[in-house]
């Protein structure tokens, strides 16, 4: 069974049923070269390297996800689908539903991290750790 | 007849359309090649390129596209009666929607996932890039006019809303203080922000807010739009996160509660269709069913902001070429079910004809009104919620989807017009306070030009809103066109849109322009010259592109000299 890490974050364009005429995705995402929802791209940004060293490291080997929060529609399914076949418990599977902010690493089902994005060493060893209990080789891609 | 045979034919005919129809052009027409390294694969950063699961991205997709206009447009057009705003958002859907957000997502992957203005400029020219952004300030201008028109028409017809509807802003914001700057998880504050304003539209049915004729010499209608103009002056200065953002976790919610609240009250009531097939009396003033039926529904049968989000970031996220059908065919009906539910809400949702001719007493007349009425009485009749809290609620979802376009459309201008003020040097134009104040300025006196004194007829531009709609679909269709004659494919299943598109959008501007010279609107009668110069300028971008392309071909396939 392939480990499974949904990065939770929101991406940079308006969404969410807020009305199909006033969309600022692709040619009106920037304004004479300044984004338009500046803090929103820090987060983006900042979570591109750990997206890159856990795809690199792991490949097709691993069940990767990056879902804007408000997707719930999408997010949640997914969520569910983790807890069951993971066997996270009641009380981890509702504390993740719970503190899910918007920008978190969710691995297997259970939060991982929250608030700021966490070294992705971190990631990996926990990836890793559960291959190893479940007799996956961990080969580097 | 009973409205759950619209219901099951229109579903069952979108099924059909997604199944065969899509199929069909995905294999044979795009050629969808399930090894072609998507942008998504090639760039990969997980920043912007993300290969994502299509059933994500179809959530995200949908999301982006549904909102407020597909609810509008079917609630005017059902004034020729209910059978033509059917058959048009069916047949609308299956081979305009589906093909034109379909094909703007492989276009957009076929070309390192650029966005469609720019594909405008590198597959058809630099003219029509430049048309392209003066259709999008066209639309924008439109859309702000239209939707304040309709939020105060509400407000009017339904004061309990007024409290629950203006209370979201504060729910949002508090909202947006926690999940932003506070760090807190997103469950808690998104549920109980729905459930405070599901509270306070029960408690908005106790304290209805109306404001009354006359003050400042103004009609009540005028005043709201007034107010509401001021909100979306502020609200579009605001930072993003502290309104804008958060508004898009209630908004998210309502979409499906609303979507499912029909559909399971359709089921469970069975109303039968009051409203007449064909439309024979329609009240005096009314346009012709051909052509303004075809822009009168947009949103909801074929929309050309669609492909803006098609090629802005869904093409970005797309892994497999392959998966272009599912998000970008299945999203077009996907908003061709919300349209469906409005025709349903706006011709089954009264007890007797006469009632619902009383609404639709004019053109323009029933609209949201209608839908809200009609709506309520269904969630009533079907589901057992009380009447005023079923009313109360769809006017808020609707006010709500409203609102936010409003929010992101004054926005949307003033960036455009600071954007003006740097490519012509005019300084003024690139302070914030400035560019709002004109794009304000734009938007009400469009609103106040169309509807007089009172903004009350504000609602009959919104045939003039749909032209622009379609006129960026159909851009959207000529840069798909003209790469299918490129590669050599068959061309008419998007040549035959998109002249339709064309025809009856400059026939509509025709018509409107020949009734606005009669009626003395000389402000509209400028706006439809202009429109229509875009739509000629359109259709004379596509014969060239075509030329030119044909040309091309005969030339590589004449005898080597």
């Amino acid at each position: 069974m392939k480990p499974s890490v949904v990065l939770v974050r929101e991406w940079e364009q308006q969404m969410s049923g807020s009305g199909c005429c006033g969309r600022l995705e692709g040619d009106v995402l920037g304004s004479g070269g300044d984004r338009i929802f500046p803090e929103r791209r820090v987060i983006m940004e900042a979570m591109g390297p750990l997206y890159r060293r856990l795809r690199g490291r792991f490949g097709d080997g691993l069940d990767l996800l990056v879902v804007d929060p408000r997707n719930q529609i999408s997010m949640v399914p997914r969520l569910v689908r983790d807890f069951w076949r993971y066997g996270v418990r009641w009380g981890d599977a509702l504390r993740t539903l719970r503190d899910i902010n918007s920008s978190s690493v969710v691995i297997n089902g259970r939060l991982f991290s929250r608030g700021a994005w966490p070294p992705a060493e971190a990631v990996i060893v926990e990836i890793e750790r559960f291959n190893g209990a479940n007799g996956v080789e961990n080969v580097p891609v | 007849m009973s409205a759950i045979y619209l219901a099951v034919i229109g579903l069952a005919a979108f099924a059909i359309g997604y199944f065969f129809y899509s199929k069909f052009i995905a294999e044979r027409i795009y050629r969808l090649d399930p090894d072609f390294q998507t942008p998504s694969h090639a760039m990969e950063d997980g920043v912007d390129y993300v290969p994502t699961n299509k059933f994500v991205l179809w959530g995200h997709h949908f999301t982006s596209v549904a909102g407020a206009a597909p609810i509008i447009g079917p609630a005017i057009a059902v004034i020729w009666g209910w059978a033509p705003a059917f058959l048009w958002v069916v047949f609308g859907t299956i081979f305009f929607a589906g093909m034109h957000d379909f094909g703007a997502i492989w276009a957009s992957v076929r070309n390192k996932a650029r966005s469609i203005g720019a594909l405008t400029e590198d597959v058809v020219g630099h003219r029509a890039r430049s048309l392209f952004m003066i259709v999008i300030f066209l639309l924008l201008l439109m859309v702000n006019a239209v939707f304040a028109t309709a939020i105060a028409k509400l407000f009017i017809n339904f004061p309990s809303s007024v409290f629950p509807a203006w209370s979201a802003i504060a729910v949002a914001v508090v909202i947006g203080y926690l999940i932003y700057r506070k760090g807190v998880g997103l469950l808690w504050p998104s549920i109980i922000g729905v459930v405070i304003l599901y509270i306070n539209v029960y408690l908005g049915d106790s304290m209805p807010i109306s404001l009354s004729d006359g003050t400042f010499g103004l009609a009540a209608n005028a005043q709201w739009i007034l107010l509401l103009f001021f909100y979306a002056a502020i609200a579009s200065l605001l930072p993003v996160w502290l309104l804008l953002q958060p508004r898009d976790y209630i908004n998210g919610l309502q979409l499906f509660v609303g979507l499912g609240l029909m559909y399971c009250a359709v089921i469970f009531l069975s109303p039968t269709v009051v409203a007449p097939a064909f439309n024979e009396n329609v009240p005096d003033g009314t346009p012709p069913l051909i052509p303004l039926l075809f822009v009168t529904i947009a949103c909801g049968a074929v929309s050309g902001f669609h492909g803006l989000v098609s090629s802005g970031t869904t093409s970005k996220q797309l892994a497999k070429e392959t998966d272009a059908r599912f998000v970008g065919y299945f999203g077009a009906v996907g908003e061709g079910a919300l349209a469906l539910a409005a025709i349903i809400a706006t011709t089954a949702g009264f007890a007797t004809l006469a009632e619902w001719e009383g609404l639709y007493n004019k053109f323009g007349g029933g609209s949201l009104t209608a839908f809200v009425n009609g709506g309520a009485n269904i969630v009533h009749g079907g589901l057992g919620l009380p009447l005023d809290f079923s009313t109360t609620l769809l006017t808020v979802m609707a006010i709500l989807f409203a609102g936010t376009t409003m929010d992101t459309g004054v926005r949307l201008q003033r960036y455009i017009i600071q954007e003006w003020g740097n490519i012509y040097s005019i300084p003024p134009l690139t302070n914030n306070y400035v560019s709002t104040f004109i794009a304000i300025a734009a938007c009400l006196g469009l609103a106040f030009g169309a509807g007089g004194a009172s903004g009350a007829g504000g609602l009959t531009i919104w045939p003039l809103f749909g032209t622009t709609n379609q006129l960026l679909a159909g851009l959207t269709l000529l840069v798909v066109s003209v790469m299918l004659v490129k590669l050599s494919r068959p061309v008419w299943y998007t040549l035959v849109p998109l002249t339709f598109l064309l025809s009856m959008t400059i026939l509509a501007l025709l018509f409107q322009l020949w009734e606005f010279y009669a009626q003395g609107k000389w402000f509209l009668l400028f706006l439809d010259i202009v429109i229509l110069v875009a739509a000629i300028l359109v259709a004379l971008e596509a014969v060239s592109a075509f030329m030119r392309e044909k040309a091309k071909a005969a030339q590589a396939s004449g005898p080597a000299v």
